[in-house]
């Protein structure tokens, strides 16, 4: 099983009755500041967690959990555990098992074996308190086209047992936050695909649940769509959700992620932290160096150094990798300087997302 | 309030609202009442001399065939379009993420899209009220009509309700009115089967609001509570494969809870027959119509066992392979539910059915021997049954249609075969005479036993025994495969 780890995540352990206590509005319930999320679970200024008397841990676990559709296996024991305040980037190619896996633990498919815990109770136990706290955003938003979005979201409400002003004040949040709050009576069938994706992201944040499960949730949006969703992203994470995203735009994930999974026909074959994937293979790391004109040879002196590999020349722009410690880089550097190189910038490339996937030699599915 | 209504209440909201709101409400309410007075108006001044009760007598048939038409037509209608909808969007698994109670989405299924139905219905019923008021015609039996007729349409609509929930394409209404108005003459043989699927009832709300039958208490009383126990069973399947699409919807428990209603109200319908025939059914009265309606009745009863017992064995293979069921109702022991649909069948059809094979077969002596045939039967029958589900548990898509098929050939043929080849030999001089052919099978021996036909069925149920023991061998080796089994997994 996968132990998450990530070192600036505090283990918390939510318990029943303060959920209930923050979503009756009781007496636990904490203050709201303008522009939190409504109903918050922990927090609102600044400091997150910070009610030490609500503990978040285990909000998600899965415990091998393997899908089969006759003889294909779609996903093959996975196990992992989620915290509040984690964010898992869940890669892979296209029939990966992402969507499958994503829907085991909503509770909307069965697995063939194992089970998936919210809150240390199983998804598909008749307990109504679990779907309170799990939230789930398909890649094909389910909508009803002929509602106006603020009667669908409504009913969303009443279906999470909240009061009516309740659901107003969070519907007006969030309208705000996915910026539809001028689309607010625009039946849904008349939104574009992008709105469209945006209004089943508000459905799915507005009961504010615990766990959120979202797959694919930037890839109908804009740029700026995108950048605006990585905020809320971040902002529910802070707040501590659990969350599992799955999506091809490694880039975005990258920028949200607390952990990474990628998974290749059906099995999670690499889990790390987004921390630890920046500091991998500490020896070797790729740098980029600018010269001036007039030192045409210079390739092939980069080349002929010894740890040196890999190298790729873009006009004056080099790119190489160097298997080397830092003192090395240091004196590899006063070299090009005693060698009268013209260096104009040096620097080192972080590894991406992207490139540890395409490195990590994932098959592509058929 | 209780958490079913809390959690229908949103789902009514929002059916309201997809069914275009209060405007389109009192736009058809408004058609309604319009389409009713001026109809009124026309008849009165084409038929000018006819005294207003005639008038008002013609008015209200009308009213009758378009309230029946409104309720099971339309209403089904209303509810196969609103799960169709749900289904082909996603929408209803948003519906299951969210904390609303699994009969709480089902009861909102079932009054959600119907509500514009019930108002035309409760408008229509009203505007009848008053047009026979006027017209001095009895109301008693229009209210009592509009009643059974509302819950005859109920207990149809949760039905559709169900099959939407089991395969997520419902009942077709438009298809299952012409199904069972076509098969009334066969169902004939099974009247519980009829009470069952409420013919009986829609037959007898008609009948009284066109003022052809008088209201009957006794009639009156038992199609409220067979709608009630209906509306409520169907209502609780369709909740449980809502929430678990992937277990069988009448699974163990909840199959011998179908099999139980359906042999009681099989042994009441045969009973209460001759009643039936008299108000509902044109079937030509033949003093041996008794026989042949006992014997299916019986093995309709055995075929039904298949549904629990098919449920029991797909539950015991999904927990081999590691899933995870639902609640004790999914883990009751496949043999055991064997035993109690043996059980409900052979005492359901000894005590409450009494009378009727007292009829069938007076003789005691004979009754004794036919009796003793027919817990053989139904036993052996029944427990053949289980390692035939556990071997067609390997194509799981098709397991209905191998059983299906299984049953026809092996149960269905030896009997068939001996019937057409005594029907073949028989002369004017020389009635029919079976062989051994006719105890190969449960159904042959049912029928060999309760039609007091001489022939014998030691070596037939013997045969019997032997196949059951050879397949429960064979079972017992292929379940030990089950873990190993590809998985096909529901919708």
């Amino acid at each position: 099983m996968f132990e998450s780890s990530s070192p600036h995540i505090a283990d918390y352990k939510l318990t029943e009755s303060a959920v209930k206590d923050t979503r009756s509005g009781g007496e636990g319930r904490p203050e709201r500041s303008a522009r939190t999320h409504p109903n918050s679970l922990l927090a609102t200024s600044g400091e997150s967690y910070a009610d030490p008397a609500v503990e978040i841990m285990n909000l998600l676990r899965a415990e091998h959990i393997r899908v089969e559709f006759g003889p294909l296996v779609a996903v093959d024991d996975a196990s992992f555990d989620l915290s509040g305040g984690q964010l898992l980037g869940l890669v892979g190619p296209n029939g990966a098992g992402k969507t499958t896996l994503i829907r085991v633990l909503a509770g909307l498919h069965a697995p063939t074996r194992g089970t998936a815990y919210v809150m240390d109770k199983p998804i598909l136990d008749e307990n109504q308190i679990v779907r309170h706290h799990v939230g789930f955003a398909p890649d094909t938003p389910p909508l009803y086209d002929d509602l106006t979005l603020q009667q669908f979201l409504r009913f969303i409400g009443g279906a999470y047992d909240l009061t009516r002003q309740e659901t107003d004040e969070r519907i007006d949040f969030w309208l705000e936050q996915l910026w539809l709050t001028e689309k607010r009576d625009v039946l849904m069938k008349h939104l574009s695909r992008g709105m469209k994706q945006r209004a089943a992201l508000a459905r799915t944040f507005l009961p504010s649940p615990h766990v959120l499960l979202l797959d694919e949730p930037l890839s109908g949006l804009d740029p700026a769509g995108r950048r605006q969703l990585r905020g809320v992203l971040g902002m529910l994470r802070d707040q501590g959700c659990a969350m599992i995203v799955s999506s091809h735009i490694l880039s975005d994930l990258e920028e949200v992620a607390t952990h990474i999974a990628i998974i290749e026909q059906g099995k999670i074959i690499r889990w790390t932290t987004t921390d630890a994937l920046h500091h991998e293979d500490l020896e070797r790391r790729t740098y980029r160096l600018a010269i001036a004109n007039g030192y045409e040879e210079f390739g092939k002196l980069l080349a002929a150094i010894p740890g040196v590999s890999d190298v790729r020349a873009e006009g004056r722009l080099y790119t190489f990798d160097y298997l080397a410690d830092e003192a090395r880089v240091v004196e590899l550097l006063q070299d090009f300087v005693h060698r009268a190189v013209p260096v104009v910038s040096f620097t080192m490339v972080t590894k991406s997302l992207e490139e540890v996937y395409l490195r990590a030699g994932v098959k592509q599915v058929d | 309030m209780p958490d079913m209504i809390k959690s229908a209440i949103p789902m009514w909201r929002v059916q309201f609202h997809l069914l275009g709101g209060m405007r389109k409400m009192v736009f058809v309410l408004t058609a309604t009442v319009t389409i009713i007075v001026a109809g009124t108006i026309v008849v009165r001044r084409v038929a000018a001399g006819t005294p207003f009760t005639t008038v008002a007598g013609w008015i209200t048939v009308f009213l009758a065939w378009a309230q029946s038409a409104i309720l099971v037509l339309a209403g089904s209608n209303m509810i196969y379009r609103a799960i169709v909808r749900d289904v082909d969007s996603r929408m209803i698994e948003s519906h299951r993420l969210s904390p609303m109670t699994n009969l709480g989405v089902a009861l909102g299924y079932l009054f959600g899209p119907t509500q514009q139905v019930l108002a035309v219905f409760l408008t229509a019923g009203l505007g009848g009220a008053i047009i026979g008021f006027i017209g001095q015609i009895p109301l008693g039996p229009w209210g009592i009509g509009h009643a059974v007729l509302l819950t005859s349409a109920i207990t149809l609509w949760a039905l559709v309700v169900f099959s939407g929930m089991k395969s997520g394409k419902p009942l077709n209404p438009g298809g299952l009115i012409i199904a069972v108005s076509s098969l009334s003459l066969p169902l004939s043989f099974v009247p519980g089967a009829a009470i069952l699927l409420n013919i009986y009832s829609v037959m007898y709300g008609m009948y009284l609001l066109m003022g052809k039958a008088a209201p009957h208490a006794v009639i009156t009383a038992i199609t409220f509570a067979v709608c009630a126990a209906m509306i409520l069973y169907w209502l609780a399947v369709a909740a449980v494969k809502y929430r678990r699409p992937d277990l069988p919807a009448l699974g163990s428990f909840r199959g011998l809870i179908l099999l139980a209603i359906l042999v009681v109200l099989g042994m009441i319908g045969l009973a209460a027959f001759e009643e039936l025939r008299s108000r509902f059914v044109s079937v030509p009265t033949d003093d041996d119509f008794l026989t042949p309606q006992w014997i299916v009745s019986l093995v309709m009863a055995v075929c039904l066992a298949a549904i629990p017992i098919g449920g029991a064995v797909q539950c015991r293979m999904l927990a081999a392979r590691g899933a995870a069921l639902r609640d004790w109702t999914d883990r009751i022991s496949d043999v055991l539910v064997v035993l109690l649909a043996a059980i409900i069948v052979l005492s359901g059809s000894y005590i409450i059915g009494w009378k009727c094979w007292h009829e069938v077969l007076p003789i005691p002596q004979a009754a004794q021997r036919a009796w003793g045939y027919t817990g053989a039967a139904v036993l052996v029958g029944l427990l053949t049954l289980r390692p035939v589900f556990v071997l067609v548990q390997r194509y799981p898509k098709s397991a209905s249609a191998l059983v299906g098929a299984f049953v026809l050939i092996v149960w269905g043929f030896p009997p068939l075969i001996d019937l057409i080849r005594a029907e073949q030999l028989a002369t004017v001089y020389k009635p029919p005479t079976f062989s051994f052919l006719m105890g190969l099978s449960p159904i042959g021996t049912l029928i060999a036993a309760w039609a007091d036909i001489a022939v014998p069925l030691i070596p037939g149920i013997t045969f019997q025994v032997i196949l059951l023991s050879l397949l429960w061998i064979v079972a017992a080796r292929f379940r030990r495969r089950w873990p190993t089994l590809p998985h096909v997994a529901a919708r």
